[in-house]
């Protein structure tokens, strides 16, 4: 156990401060305003919020169907999509849900895509795993790891093409870095100068397999080096690092100089998926509970940040209650409207095969 | 102008890139011409354009599939049939589903150009026809023109078309030669009704409309008036013409250049046994490959493949058959 928490600690005390050189982007957001920053704490609480209630009703089976949930997690998605511009790209992964909660989707649509209505984001044709909407620039998500790499270069591709300014930031895992797209991708973006960022969420473990059974080095963002982009790790815990990490990597992207690699380092506070079959993974000790206990207790993006604005005196306890409170109403009516809304018809099995 | 099957290529790319700002075309060694139908693009339209890739099939594609969707429409060469296998997990899992299972939020104008290279001595990989295996992949169009004007007009149909098209190109027909219009517009889906009759039906696909054709002369001395059927486009696939001239003529035989199992001729064949069976006067005779990895040495690849005779010996046989 000692071990364990001492191999954590040191992870979190090596993370690589904000680059010096962006000093300025760093003193802008120490600068920000205190209900900006507030902000990011809401967003994260909408996050965790709509999390608990998605797996509360995968569990009792209102949902069917693969469910990823992104508890602990939630300062990487808030904090990349926050510093992207409404009309930026992302790209996804079957954990999708805290990605498109940050960068704007409706709650409303997202629930209803999740319970397979024909008011769901993508009427009823995706699900969990695929949720996606071109109106906050959100590309695919797709439930192949690795696979959206290729896609985000080419959004990026387009966009160089096109001088239309716009960022692409893909998220992926740890799992993804052993697929051959992750290198091929990191290889055409850096030949090409694209203007994407590749945001790796290394949580540590690929479903149940740990990162150190299949890699040698435990800090994957070595690996850009060789293909000659710009990249650094950073605590994923911290929406702050995240955020500012991104300012810098958007700042250095519009210079002119190609892709960054972002590695976050994070925890997945849940199984790799929602339900019994997963649930029973717990128990057969192939991660070490203490450790997880360890950053539950001691890690969780959103009492850590809490905390701190507490400390800055930027919010209370009580008003801190009050958001939650507030975000878990707004779940909750997501929630109604999921129920209330029609399942799509059977004719729409037969529409959108082919682009009319 | 009279052009051959390769530069009718090279002229439809041409003018779709001279057209439309937003086709980019990618592939490998296209820079120098390797293949023979990107000569002087590279030249004409510049390094932004004309992409010359790394050895990268998946992350190509991709980028095709990510460009498309943020509104360019890419083509991109993959050359010989089996690099489509490389890029298999881009090609199937997301180019052929994301209109789907996003609802239509995304155009996808993506055309994939590739050449099957049987009858060359090319041995088990590089001779693929594969296209029956992405027929049973809904969300991609796939044509397979079998001459100079089909492969010119239906190339750009497909770079024009906002859905990802496979375009199956046969290497056996590069130098064929004949007058293309220029203007002509084959929409895909539209199968070509060839020569009409009114003894038996021969569907053909790819390579196979020209070893039909050259037995013309050889089937009307037997007196024998066929009516040939070049599908040109497999999905969406013409099912109605096939059927129209089955109907007349109660019998049909079905060449294909893919291997026969699952083949687009099985296909075809199944649909006309389910929905045409009182109007066949005889069994479906089909013509493919046999169902092996295809052999180097030349002898044993004819063994195999279909041919002109063995075509034509098919069609005795059905003809023959009465109840």
């Amino acid at each position: 156990m000692d071990k364990n928490i001492s191999r954590i600690k040191s992870v979190i005390k090596d993370t690589l401060k904000i680059n010096p050189e962006k000093a300025d982007e760093t003193k802008k957001f120490i600068d920000m305003e205190n209900f900006e920053k507030i902000s990011l704490l809401r967003k994260m609480i909408k996050i965790r919020c709509f999390e608990e209630k998605v797996t509360e009703y995968k569990l009792n089976g209102k949902i069917l169907g693969p469910v990823h949930t992104c508890v602990g997690q939630e300062a990487i998605d808030v904090g990349v999509c926050s510093a992207l511009s409404d009309h930026d790209y992302i790209v996804g992964n079957h954990r999708s849900h805290g990605y498109m909660i940050a960068k704007g989707a409706k709650i409303n649509l997202l629930m209803a895509e999740i319970f397979g209505k024909s008011t769901g984001t993508n009427g009823g044709k995706g699900g969990s795993m695929h949720v996606s909407d071109i109106s906050i620039g959100s590309l695919t998500a797709s439930g192949i790891v690795g696979s959206g790499l290729p896609i985000a270069c080419g959004a990026a591709f387009a966009s160089q093409y096109k001088n239309d300014g716009k960022i692409t930031c893909v998220f992926f895992g740890d799992g993804a870095v052993n697929e051959g797209t992750f290198h091929e991708s990191l290889n055409l973006a850096s030949i090409w100068k694209l203007p994407v960022i590749f945001l790796l969420e290394n949580n540590g473990v690929a479903v149940t397999t740990l990162l150190d059974q299949v890699s040698a080095s435990q800090d994957l963002y070595h690996r850009a080096e060789s293909y000659g982009i710009y990249s650094k790790k950073l605590d994923g815990q911290d929406v702050e690092e995240v955020y500012n990490s991104v300012k810098s990597a958007i700042s250095y992207i519009k210079e002119g100089n190609g892709a960054v690699l972002l590695e976050a380092k994070t925890f997945r506070f849940r199984e790799h998926q929602e339900g019994p079959a997963y649930a029973r993974m717990t128990e057969t000790g192939y991660r070490d509970k203490n450790e997880v206990n360890y950053w539950i207790e001691n890690k969780d993006p959103i009492k850590c940040f809490s905390n701190k604005l507490i400390e800055e005196n930027a919010i209370t306890t009580m008003e801190i209650e009050r958001i939650f409170k507030e975000e878990n109403k707004k779940i909750e009516d997501a929630l109604e409207y999921a129920k209330n809304s029609p399942f799509p018809l059977d004719k729409d099995a037969y529409r959108n095969i082919f682009n009319q | 102008m009279e052009l051959t099957y390769g530069e009718a290529i090279r002229e439809a790319l041409y003018k779709e890139l001279e057209n439309n700002q937003s086709v980019v075309l990618f592939g490998e060694d296209i820079r120098h011409n390797l293949y023979g139908y990107t000569d002087n693009l590279f030249n004409r339209f510049g390094g932004k354009r004309i992409i010359n890739t790394p050895l990268s099939e998946a992350a190509v594609v991709g980028t095709a599939i990510g460009a498309a969707m943020c509104g360019l429409t890419p083509i991109v060469d993959l050359t010989v049939t089996n690099f489509l296998y490389v890029a298999m997990d881009q090609i199937v899992n997301m180019a052929a589903k994301i209109n789907y299972m996003y609802n239509g939020q995304f155009k996808l104008p993506l055309t994939i150009m590739v050449s099957a290279l049987y009858n060359s001595s090319s041995a088990a990989q590089h001779s693929d026809r594969p296209h029956p295996a992405f027929m049973n992949t809904p969300g991609l169009k796939l044509v397979a023109p079998s001459c100079p004007q089909d492969a010119y007009s239906l190339l750009r149909s497909a770079i024009a078309d906002e859905n990802p098209v496979i375009y199956f190109s046969d290497r056996s027909l590069f130098y064929t030669k004949e007058n293309v219009d220029e203007n002509s517009n084959i929409k895909i889906g539209q199968a070509s009704l060839l020569t009409e009759g009114k003894d038996i039906t021969i569907v053909t696909i790819s390579g196979c409309t020209q070893m039909a054709l050259d037995l013309l002369p050889e089937l009307n001395n037997n007196n024998i008036y066929a009516e040939i059927i070049d599908v040109r486009s497999l999905v969406p696939l013409d099912i109605n013409t096939i059927k129209k001239s089955v109907s007349k003529t109660g019998r049909v035989v079905i060449a294909d250049t893919a291997n026969k199992s699952c083949s687009a001729a099985s296909e075809i064949s199944s649909i006309l046994a389910e929905d045409l069976f009182s109007a066949l006067k005889a069994p479906i005779g089909i013509v493919a490959y046999d169902n092996v990895p295809v052999p180097f040495a030349k002898k044993l690849e004819t063994k195999i493949m279909p041919t002109k005779e063995k075509i034509f010996q098919k069609v005795i046989n059905i003809l023959k058959y009465h109840n």
